[in-house]
């Protein structure tokens, strides 16, 4: 059972308020859908909730203990962090790629144990990046190179999986697939923090929305709360077309208030 | 891979001994055959040819591993040793040897002189580049020291007392490693060593630095701590390399370019392969230069830069090509 808790957190960039006063929880089992327009802090506080950018005031905390009391290395083991926007800088194999998720859980100068290689095909399997292994990931499109990414990502069987926005760029089936990827990994254990702009893919595979608005947290709980028409229209400024369908349900912005 | 290069290496150290005048009787001295003065070939092959091959060895070595780190890190295949400020800031230092006279009434001023130029330069860089984690700090810290550095060196060439002054400090600068004796390789070689460790020691965190720097840092990449070893590593080793032969460009430019394939792109696993790679192609343009120039000595530095320059167009082009 893994907890993820921050409490209070608040950041300034270049003098302008970017959090303020935002407390998120994510536990074992649970895939959060962050949600909000641009600008609102979403990838601010994923980037907090990773340790890789320091909050000014606020308190995170890792299974009660707080982050800046375990080791980088532990950290790095326990938590994936995916940012935004596919990069890669040099054209190395897919394989290498999806390898460099194992680099906390391995020593200085030792090679890649066969558990290593196994998880590494393991996340290649879900990602369904199998058939890239040997290839440059330069020569892969880019909704290819972000698949690439997510099961680099994956590799390290992290505790707790912050994804920014994993599923830009990517085709409907393989953006259905890798939401999928998400709620299995946080049935198998793992607690996951998503940040989403397709409504319908938040509603039908989070088990929690939060909604950020210009730096507060506006609502969080489940999507009738959190999608309400008031939430839309304030936070989006939009309004939008949700109703139940076979296979579950859709929220399809139609028009702009 | 690493064995090849290694092995490659080798071959080149050994002929790097024998190679150059008097190489016949050298061979005949190691093959038991009939040499007319073996005292004079042992005070060649032990005072001039195996410090010469040493210091190519270790020079190139440096040029090759400091590139690999650098490009590595600014991810950037275009960055090359001489961009932290370390290895002009060196040169300044041996120049200031040369114009004020210290070296020649003692020869070690200048290589000692150009380390502690390269200590200062390096201060002077970490100083101005403080303690953030960017890459463009550093790139122009690192080209503020250059170009102040190269600024003194102009003024010192400008009030050189005579023509020959000047001579000597635009010879200097040119880059060589003939007439190097031990004593330069142990003044050099305690900086180059502590360098080289602290950039081997690299190859995780620039592997991880491939997908960005935040996700570098998720993945437990202390992005301070990194470049601060990268910047003392590459100041230390290149700046003492710098202070023993002059300016050598190219090597630490084109090595890594040409074996970064060959290592899968893996800028971690580069960084061996490219030290074993700048040592020996330092070694092959150290032997050519005494192949190619029976009269007055070609300069080591001027050959690399002859070959490299074309050979680096060449490059650029068939990379385009290959992408297109």
């Amino acid at each position: 059972m893994s907890t993820l808790a921050a409490t209070a957190i608040g950041v300034s960039l270049g003098g302008r308020r970017v959090l303020d006063r935002v407390d998120l929880a994510v536990a074992s089992g649970e895939v959060i859908g962050l949600l909000g327009p641009n600008g609102a802090g979403k990838s601010t506080l994923l980037r907090v909730l990773a340790s890789v950018l320091k909050s000014h005031s606020g308190e995170l905390r890792l299974d009660g203990q707080p982050v800046h009391r375990i080791p980088r290395m532990e950290l790095a083991k326990r938590i994936a962090y995916l940012p935004q926007g596919a990069e890669c800088h040099w054209p190395m194999a897919v394989e290498q790629v999806v390898a460099l998720g194992r680099l906390a859980h391995r020593q200085s100068w030792k090679p890649m144990s066969q558990h290593d290689w196994d998880c590494v095909a393991a996340a290649m399997a879900t990602t369904d990046v199998e058939q890239f292994r040997g290839r440059s990931i330069g020569a892969l499109s880019m909704g290819e190179r972000a698949r690439v990414l997510v099961a680099r990502a994956v590799a390290g069987e992290p505790r707790i999986l912050l994804a920014d926005e994993p599923v830009a760029g990517l085709d409907p089936a393989h953006q259905l697939e890798v939401m999928a990827m998400l709620e299995r990994m946080a049935a198998e254990g793992a607690a996951v923090v998503v940040v989403l702009h397709d409504l319908t893919l938040a509603v039908r595979h989070c088990s929690r929305l939060a909604l950020l608005g210009a730096g507060r947290l506006v609502a969080s709980g489940d999507a009738d709360t959190v999608l309400s028409t008031e939430h839309l229209r304030d936070c989006f400024g939009i309004r939008a077309l949700s109703g139940e369908s076979a296979d579950g349900r859709f929220v399809i912005p139609v028009a702009r208030i | 891979m690493l064995a090849l290069l290694a092995l490659l290496s080798g071959c080149l150290f050994v002929a790097s001994l024998f190679v150059g005048r008097s190489a016949a009787p050298l061979l005949d001295l190691f093959m038991g055959g009939d040499v007319h003065d073996p005292h004079t070939l042992w005070l060649i092959f032990n005072e001039i040819r195996l410090p010469r091959a040493l210091l190519a060895t270790v020079v190139g070595a440096t040029l090759g591993l400091a590139g690999a780190a650098l490009q590595g890190y600014l991810r950037n295949p275009l960055a090359e040793p001489g961009l932290v400020g370390a290895s002009s800031a060196a040169a300044f230092g041996a120049v200031l040897m040369l114009y004020t006279g210290a070296s020649a009434w003692f020869p070690m001023a200048l290589p000692l002189g150009g380390i502690a130029g390269a200590i200062v330069g390096l201060a002077l860089v970490t100083l101005l580049a403080g303690g953030g984690s960017g890459a463009l700090t550093l790139i122009l810290a690192g080209v503020a020291v250059n170009t102040f550095a190269a600024a003194l060196t102009s003024l010192a060439l400008n009030l050189a007392t005579s023509p020959y002054a000047a001579l000597e400090i635009v010879f200097w600068l040119l880059g060589s490693l003939a007439d190097r004796s031990f004593e330069h390789l142990r003044v050099a070689l305690p900086f180059m060593v502590v360098g080289w460790l602290l950039l081997l020691r690299l190859g995780r965190a620039l592997d991880a630095l491939t997908i960005g720097e935040e996700a570098a840092s998720s993945l437990g990449v202390h992005l301070p701590r990194l470049r601060l070893s990268l910047l003392l590593g590459v100041g230390l080793s290149v700046g003492a390399a710098v202070a023993v032969s002059g300016a050598i460009g190219f090597i630490g430019l084109v090595v890594p370019h040409l074996l970064r394939p060959l290592v899968g792109h893996r800028p971690g696993a580069l960084l061996p392969a490219s030290a074993l790679g700048g040592a020996a192609l330092t070694l092959a343009a150290d032997i050519g230069v005494r192949l190619l120039s029976p009269g007055p000595e070609l300069k080591l530095g001027v050959l690399t830069a002859l070959i490299g320059s074309p050979f680096f167009l060449y490059l650029l082009v068939s990379m385009r090509k290959t992408t297109q």
